[in-house]
C-alpha cells in the first residue's frame, strides 16, 4: 500500500515521463492508523492518473462487485468504452444501491475500522506473546506473516507451512506464494472472525507449531 | 466437478491446493469429530461470519427492514428487471434486487439487517415470487456471485 510520499513520487514520474499512473486502491476505506493514501491526494492525477475503489471491502460487499474509478477525464473515457465492449457492467440496481451507499452513507465504512483494529491488535499480541513477531499493519484487514521460527528450522515452504498447520491445527492461512514471488515465506491471516475465534485461531496454530 | 487448466493455473495452482487441503481437512473432520475448520484465507468481510451464526430466518429479517418496490427496464430483453427498495423506519437504505428471466424464474433478494458488528447482508433467491422458501436456504452475497446460474 506504501505510504502518500511514494504515490506522490510515482505521479510526478507519470507527469513527467506522460505515463499513465493507475492506482488501486481498495482499501482505502479500512485506514485502522492514520490516513489511507490516495492517488487523488498526488499533484497530477489530473492529467495522467486514475484510481479504481471497491465496495467489496470497506462496504462487505463483496459478492455484488462493485467499484468505480476516478482520474482524468481521457481515462474514464476510454475506460467506458473499454467496458461498453467487454462487458455490460453489474446490474443497474445494485449500481444505484452503491451510489445511494456512498451518498448518504459515507461514515459507514468507519464503523468496521475499530473491529478490525481491535482483531489486529489482539492477534498480534497473542501471537507476539508466544514468539511469532508479526507486524502490525496500518490498513485493511489482514495479517503478513513471516513464517515462523519453527517452520524454518524444519525447512518448510510457505505452501507447506500452510498445509502442516491447517492440517493440525484446522486453522487455514493464505500462502504468500500464491501472489507472486514477492510473497513467498509469508502468510496470510485474513481477520474475518469475530474476536474470540480469531484468538481461539491463533492460540491453535501456536499449538501446532509446538508440536 | 473439473475445473480448467487456466482456472487451476491461478496463483501458480497454490490457492487451488489449498482449496483442496481445506476440503480434505473437512470432511475428515466432520468424519472424525475434529476441531472444525476456521478458514481464515479467505477475504470475507465481519459480518459474514454473524449472518452464518445467527442463523435467523428471511421473513424475520425481511419484516425488520420493510420494503417498498420500483419498476425499471433493463437493456437486455430476456429479463423484466424490477428493484425493490430497502426501507428501514420509512427511510431508504439500499435498494433490493430481483429479477425474474423469462426463461427459468429467479427471484433474488438482498436483505439487509442490522447486527452488533454493522449490517448483515445475504441474498436469497427463490424459485417462484409466491414460494414460500427460496432455493438455496439463504446464502450470504459473497458466497457466491450473483447472477451465477445458481437457480
Amino acid at each position: 500500500m506504501g505510504d502518500q510520499e511514494d504515490l506522490n513520487q510515482i505521479m510526478g514520474l507519470g507527469t513527467r515521463h506522460q505515463l499513465v499512473i493507475a492506482h488501486d486502491n481498495p482499501y482505502v476505506d479500512l485506514a485502522l492508523d492514520g490516513v489511507a493514501p490516495s492517488l487523488l491526494q498526488a499533484p497530477g492525477w489530473r492529467d495522467w492518473g486514475i484510481e479504481f475503489f471497491s465496495l467489496s471491502k470497506g462496504w462487505c460487499l463483496g459478492g455484488l462487485r462493485l467499484g468505480f474509478a476516478v482520474g482524468a477525464a481521457p481515462l474514464i473515457a476510454a475506460l467506458r468504452q473499454t467496458k461498453a465492449v467487454i462487458d455490460f457492467n453489474q446490474s443497474l440496481a445494485l449500481q444505484q444501491g452503491g451510489i445511494m451507499a456512498l451518498q448518504e452513507f459515507a461514515h459507514w465504512p468507519g464503523q468496521l475500522r475499530p473491529i478490525f483494529r481491535e482483531r489486529r491488535d489482539r492477534v498480534v499480541r497473542l501471537l507476539s506473546n508466544r514468539g511469532w513477531t508479526i507486524a502490525s499493519p496500518d490498513m485493511a484487514m489482514y495479517l503478513w506473516m513471516p513464517l515462523p521460527a519453527a517452520a524454518k528450522a524444519r525447512g518448510w515452504s510457505d505452501e507447506q507451512t500452510a498445509a502442516e498447520l491447517l492440517r493440525r491445527s484446522g486453522v487455514a492461512l493464505t500462502p504468500g506464494s500464491g501472489f507472486g514471488a514477492s510473497g513467498r515465506d509469508w502468510l496470510r491471516m485474513a481477520l474475518v472472525r469475530p474476536v474470540d475465534e480469531l484468538e481461539l485461531a491463533a492460540q491453535r496454530l501456536m499449538d501446532a507449531l509446538d508440536e | 466437478m473439473p475445473t480448467s487448466k487456466r482456472l487451476n493455473a491461478l496463483g501458480s495452482g497454490v490457492f487451488a491446493r489449498s482449496d483442496a487441503a481445506k476440503q480434505a481437512y473437512r470432511e475428515n473432520a466432520s468424519q472424525q469429530a475434529g476441531p472444525a475448520l476456521i478458514d481464515l484465507s479467505i477475504v470475507t468481510p465481519p459480518a459474514r461470519a454473524t449472518a452464518f451464526r445467527q442463523g435467523s430466518s428471511p421473513s424475520i429479517e425481511l419484516s425488520l427492514i420493510g420494503v417498498g418496490s420500483g419498476l425499471e427496464l433493463m437493456s437486455t430483453p430476456t429479463e423484466k428487471f424490477n428493484y425493490w427498495l430497502a426501507l428501514r423506519k420509512a427511510q431508504p437504505i439500499f435498494r433490493l434486487p430481483f429479477w425474474i428471466t423469462e426463461t427459468r424464474p429467479c427471484i433474488s433478494i438482498l436483505v439487509i439487517r442490522r447486527t452488533q458488528e454493522g449490517f448483515t447482508w445475504r441474498v436469497l433467491l427463490f424459485s417462484s415470487f409466491l414460494s414460500p422458501r427460496n432455493t438455496t436456504g439463504g446464502q450470504t452475497c459473497n458466497a457466491f456471485e450473483p447472477r451465477s446460474g445458481i437457480c
